[in-house]
C-alpha cells in the first residue's frame, strides 16, 4: 500500500501540474524570502556594524511580518489544492480506497511538496539573501563584503517553520477529509448558485465606511493626530472595500440589468449577466487582492520616500557638521548658563574659528497667555533667532523681520489671544503665529519643538533681555569641524570637552554631543533598514498576490468552461467569446488594481502627513515616488495578467 | 425544392498522435422537404450525432456538403456561420443548455441579443413564442427553478425565437421523464403542423414515431428509411421497431 499509494500521489500530482506547479513555486519563493531576511538579520546583528542594530531590529521585525504572511498564504492556497484533490479522491473512495488510504495519499503529495519547496526555496534563498545583503550595505554606506556563507542557524529556523506549516495544512487538510463523505467528494458537478440579490444597506454601509476613512485621510492636519487616526481610516478603508465589492457590485450590476435599454445590448447581456456571478463568487478574493496591493503600494512608496529623503532630513537637523547640546538642570539660572555658554564658544572657537552660529539658541519654561510672558505652567518656550535659522534653513532665506516683531508657533500661539506679546518688559508685534509649525522650520521632532512653542525674533539681542533670574534649560551650538576626521569628530569633541569643562556634565547637566556624519548612518540604517523590510514584505505580497490570481483564473476557468461550450453552441463565434472573456477578466483584473490606486490617491495626504514627523518632505517628490511605485506594480499587474488569462483562456477554449 | 440537403457527406477522425482513422460517416445523402418532421435514428456510436453537427455547422464535412435553401454552408466564413446557424437554424439539445446566469426570459432572448435586435422587436417577439409555448408563468424564473420538461420547453422557445428555418434537436428527450417526453414530442408535432420544419436526432422509437419520416443510419450511412404516410403511431411505432429489429439482424448475420 506504501508504494501505492506513493505512486498514486505523484501521479495526481503530476497530472495536476497546472495545480501543483504554481503552488510549489510559491513556497519556494516564501522559504527563500523567509530565509533570507533571517539571514540578513543575523548577519547584522553577529557583526557589530553601526546601524546594524537598528537594522537588525527592524528585520526581525519584517521576519514576524513575513511569517504571518505565509501562513495566510498555506491556509488559503490549501484550500485550492483541496478542491482540485476532492474530485480525484472521490475517484478513488469509488476504486476502493479508504480514507486512510486517502490519508497516507495526502500525506505523501504534502511531503514531495514540503522537501521541493524546501529544497529549492533554501537554494534560491542562499543565492538572494547575498543579494539582499549587498543591496543592503550599499544603503548603509558599509563596505561591501563579497562572499559566500550559508546561515545554518536560519536555515534551520526556516526549515523548521516551513515544516510546521506543512503539518499545520496536513492535519487540516486530513481533518476535512475525514470530515468529507465520500459520496459528496465524487459530486464533483456543483449545484446552480442562486441569484446573487442586491443588497442596498450593505452597499450604503460600504459607501459610508469608505467615505468616512477618506474623509478621515484628508481632513486630519495634526500629524500626531494623523498617526493615530491613520489605522482607523485604515480599517474603515479595509471594511468599505469588502463591504463595496462583496454587495456594492452586485447592487450596480442589478442595476444595470434593470436599464433594460443598457442591458438589452449585445456587448452588456453576457458581460452583465455572467459578470454578477463571478462577483458573487468572487468578491472577496478582489477586495484581498486590491487591499493588499494597497499595501504594497503604500509600503514601498512610503519606505522609498523615507529612504530618498535622507539626504535632506539629516542636513536640516544638522546644519553644519556636529551639533552640541548643553542641557544644565532647572536650578541653573541665566547668568550660570550665559557663563558656561561662553565656556563652550571658548572650546568651539579652537576647532571653527569662524564658527557663525555663536549665537546659542535658549529654552526657557513659561506662559504666554493673554499676550503677557510669565514665568509659570513650566511649559517649553524655545528662542530661535532668524539669522540662525536663515543660516540653517534654505528655505527661510526669504524671511525678514523688523527689530520689534516677532513670530510664534507651537502650542501656545493660540492661547496668546492678542496681536503683541509683552517680553521682558518689551512689547513685540506677532507678525505670524500659527499651531502648525510652518515647512521652512524643519521636522517637527527636531528639539522636541513638536511639544514646544517657538518664537522666532529679529536677532539676538532680543535674547539677551532675558532676565538673570529666568529659569534656562539648554545651551545649543552648531559649528562646522573642517579640521576634524568626519568619522571622530563625535568621539573627539565628546572628549576635549568633558576633559576640559567638566561642569558640563557634573550636578544635573548633561552634554549630548552627534555628528552629521553619525546621524546619517543612523538614519540610513533606520530608513534603509525599513525599505529593506518594505521590499521584503511586498516581495511576499506579490507572492501571494499573483497565487491568488492565477488560482482564481484556474478555478473560473473551470467553471465557465460549460456556460462557454453553451454560448458556442447556440452561435456564438470563438473571437467572440474570447472577446467578451477579455472584456470580463480585465475589469476583474484591474478593478482591484484601480480601486487600489484611489485608496492610495485618498491615503495619500495623511502619510504625507506623518512623514512629516520623521523627515522633512516635499510632497511633491512623494507623490513622484508613489507615481513611479504604480507604474512599476501596474506593469508587473500587467504581466500576471497576461500569464494567467492566457491559461484561463486555454481552459475555458478546450471545452 | 428541398429546404436542406446532404449530399454525399462523410466525415473522417483522424488523431493527430496515431495512424488510426475512424470514419464516422462514409456517404450520406439525403434531403429534407419543408414542413418536414424527420428522425435520424441508430445506435450509439451510428454516426447520427456527428451527422447532427455537420448539418448544424458545427462540425464540417471530410467531403460531401449541405445546402440549407439551395446554398452551401460549407462555404460561409466562421463569422457568417455563427450568425447564419442563430438566424436560420434552432438547437434544442438533450441537457438543455441553458445558462444558470440568465432567467429563463434573457435565455430565450439570448439569439436575438446576439443579433442585435431592437428592443420592441424582442419583447414582440418574446411573447408570441411563449403564449404558443404555454410558459409565460416560467420567464421571471431561472432554469434551475423549474423542472426538466420546462427546462426543455424554454430551450424549445429559445431556438424557435428566431423563426429558424430547421429545428434541430438532439436527443431532446435523452433526460426526461416519460410525460414530459410526451409533452415535448406532442409540442413537437403541434409546431410541425403549424408548418415548422424538424430534423431530431433520437434512439427512441417511441419519440422517432413522432415524426412523418424515419432516416436509419448504421456504419456511417443511411440504412433504410421510412414514412408515416397516413398510418397511426402506434402502426408506426411497431413498424419502427420492426426495422430496428431487422437492423439488429443484419449486423449479427
Amino acid at each position: 500500500m506504501l508504494k501505492i499509494s506513493l505512486k498514486l500521489a505523484w501521479k495526481t500530482m503530476w497530472e495536476n501540474e497546472r495545480i501543483y506547479v504554481p503552488f510549489l513555486l510559491g513556497c519556494a519563493a516564501i522559504t527563500a524570502l523567509i530565509y533570507s531576511i533571517m539571514d540578513l538579520q543575523a548577519f547584522y546583528v553577529s557583526n557589530n556594524l553601526y546601524g546594524g542594530n537598528e537594522m537588525g531590529t527592524l528585520l526581525g521585525f519584517g521576519g514576524m511580518v513575513l511569517c504571518l504572511f505565509a501562513l495566510f498564504f498555506f491556509f488559503y492556497i490549501n484550500g485550492f489544492l483541496m478542491k482540485s484533490r476532492t474530485a480525484e479522491y472521490g475517484l478513488f473512495t469509488v476504486l476502493g480506497l479508504e480514507k486512510r488510504h486517502l490519508l497516507l495519499i495526502l500525506f505523501w503529495q504534502l511531503l514531495i511538496c514540503w522537501a521541493i519547496s524546501l529544497v529549492f526555496g533554501l537554494l534560491c534563498g542562499f543565492l538572494f539573501s547575498k543579494l539582499m545583503l549587498l543591496a543592503s550595505q550599499r544603503i548603509l554606506g558599509l563596505d561591501v563584503v563579497l562572499g559566500f556563507s550559508v546561515d545554518w542557524p536560519g536555515a534551520t529556523m526556516t526549515a523548521l517553520f516551513i515544516s510546521i506549516l506543512f503539518i499545520a495544512i496536513y492535519l487540516y487538510s486530513a481533518w476535512m477529509i475525514t470530515r468529507s463523505d465520500p459520496l459528496e467528494l465524487l459530486r464533483s458537478s456543483k449545484q446552480a448558485e442562486k441569484e446573487p440579490r442586491s443588497r442596498w444597506i450593505l452597499t450604503l454601509a460600504g459607501l459610508i465606511t469608505l467615505g468616512a476613512g477618506y474623509w478621515l485621510a484628508v481632513t486630519t492636519e495634526d500629524p500626531i493626530e494623523a498617526m493615530a487616526l491613520f489605522f482607523a481610516a485604515v480599517i474603515l478603508v479595509i471594511i468599505g472595500t469588502y463591504l463595496l465589492f462583496i454587495s456594492g457590485s452586485v447592487t450596480l450590476l442589478n442595476a444595470l440589468q434593470k436599464n433594460k435599454r443598457f442591458y438589452y445590448k449585445t456587448s452588456h447581456f453576457i458581460n452583465v449577466s455572467t459578470m454578477k456571478y463571478r462577483m458573487k463568487a468572487n468578491a472577496a478574493s478582489l477586495a484581498s487582492i486590491c487591499i493588499l496591493s494597497t499595501m504594497i503600494l503604500v509600503t514601498i512608496s512610503t519606505t522609498f520616500g523615507l529612504y530618498s529623503n535622507l539626504g535632506t532630513t539629516v542636513e536640516q537637523q544638522f546644519p553644519k557638521d556636529i551639533n552640541i547640546a548643553l542641557h544644565l538642570s532647572e536650578d541653573h539660572n541665566a547668568a550660570a548658563v550665559n557663563e558656561q555658554a561662553a565656556l563652550l564658544k571658548q572650546s568651539i572657537a579652537k576647532w571653527d574659528p569662524q564658527n557663525e552660529n555663536e549665537t546659542l539658541n535658549k529654552i526657557v519654561s513659561g506662559s504666554l497667555k493673554g499676550g503677557q510672558f510669565k514665568d509659570e505652567n513650566n511649559q517649553l518656550v524655545e528662542f530661535l533667532p532668524l539669522p540662525l535659522l536663515q543660516t540653517a534653513s534654505e528655505l527661510a532665506r526669504d524671511l525678514s523681520l523688523a527689530p520689534s516683531q516677532i513670530m510664534v508657533y507651537g502650542k501656545q500661539a493660540e492661547s496668546i489671544g492678542a496681536n503683541t506679546l509683552n517680553l521682558f518688559g518689551k512689547d513685540y508685534e506677532i507678525v505670524d503665529s500659527s499651531v502648525q509649525y510652518p515647512a521652512w522650520l524643519g521636522p517637527e521632532t527636531q528639539a522636541e519643538s513638536s511639544m514646544a512653542t517657538l518664537i522666532v525674533t529679529a536677532s539676538e539681542e532680543d535674547m539677551e533681555s532675558i532676565p538673570a533670574s529666568w529659569t534656562l534649560l539648554e545651551t545649543f551650538d552648531s559649528p562646522s569641524l573642517a579640521s576634524m576626521d568626519p568619522a571622530q569628530a563625535e568621539q573627539t569633541v565628546l572628549d576635549a570637552l568633558q576633559a576640559e569643562h567638566p561642569s558640563f556634565t557634573q550636578g544635573g547637566a548633561s552634554l549630548i554631543v552627534s555628528s552629521q556624519q553619525n546621524a546619517y548612518r543612523e538614519y540610513s540604517a533606520l530608513y534603509g533598514g525599513l525599505f529593506m523590510v518594505g521590499i521584503f514584505v511586498s516581495a511576499a505580497i506579490l507572492v501571494i498576490l499573483v497565487l491568488i490570481l492565477y488560482y482564481k483564473q484556474v478555478s473560473e476557468g473551470y467553471e465557465d468552461q460549460k456556460r462557454f461550450a453553451i454560448l458556442q453552441n447556440i452561435g456564438l463565434e470563438k473571437k467572440q467569446i474570447r472577446k467578451l472573456i477579455n472584456e470580463q477578466t480585465l475589469i476583474l483584473f484591474f478593478l482591484p488594481l484601480g480601486v487600489a490606486a484611489l485608496h492610495l490617491a485618498f491615503g495619500f495626504s495623511m502619510i504625507v502627513r506623518f512623514l512629516s514627523l520623521l523627515v522633512l518632505t516635499e510632497p511633491g517628490v512623494l507623490i513622484l515616488m508613489a507615481a513611479i511605485c504604480l507604474a512599476v506594480f501596474a506593469l508587473v499587474y500587467l504581466v500576471i495578467y497576461r500569464l494567467t488569462s492566457r491559461v484561463y483562456y486555454n481552459i475555458v477554449a478546450s471545452a | 425544392m428541398p429546404i436542406l440537403e446532404a449530399s454525399h457527406l462523410r466525415k473522417i477522425y483522424s488523431s493527430r498522435f496515431s495512424a488510426t482513422q475512424v470514419e464516422a460517416l462514409s456517404d450520406v445523402t439525403f434531403q429534407v422537404q419543408p414542413g418536414e418532421f424527420i428522425a435520424i435514428m441508430g445506435e450509439s456510436g451510428s454516426g447520427k450525432s456527428t451527422l447532427l453537427n455537420i448539418l448544424a455547422g458545427i462540425d464540417r464535412p471530410t467531403a460531401g456538403e449541405v445546402r440549407l435553401n439551395g446554398s452551401s454552408i460549407q462555404k460561409l466564413s466562421k463569422r457568417e456561420l455563427a450568425a447564419f446557424r442563430r438566424n436560420h437554424l434552432g438547437f434544442i439539445f438533450q441537457d438543455y443548455c441553458l445558462l444558470d446566469t440568465f432567467n429563463n426570459e434573457d435565455n430565450i432572448l439570448l439569439p436575438l441579443v446576439l443579433n442585435g435586435e431592437r428592443r420592441s422587436a424582442m419583447t414582440e417577439r418574446l411573447s408570441s413564442v411563449a403564449r404558443r409555448l404555454d410558459i409565460t408563468d416560467l420567464l421571471r424564473k431561472y432554469p434551475y427553478e423549474i423542472s426538466g420538461g420546462q427546462k426543455q420547453r424554454v430551450a424549445v422557445a429559445r431556438a424557435m425565437i428566431t423563426g429558424p428555418a430547421v429545428l434541430l434537436a438532439d436527443e431532446p428527450t435523452g433526460a426526461l421523464d416519460s410525460k414530459s417526453s410526451e409533452q415535448l414530442l406532442s409540442l413537437f408535432e403541434t409546431l410541425n403542423r403549424q408548418g415548422q420544419t424538424i430534423v431530431m436526432v433520437t434512439h427512441s422509437s417511441k419519440a422517432a414515431s413522432y415524426a412523418s419520416r424515419v432516416l436509419f443510419i448504421q456504419d456511417g450511412r443511411i440504412f433504410h428509411q421510412i414514412f408515416k404516410g397516413d398510418q397511426n403511431r402506434w402502426a408506426f411505432y411497431e413498424k419502427i421497431n420492426d426495422t430496428l429489429n431487422r437492423m439488429a439482424g443484419a449486423s449479427h448475420a
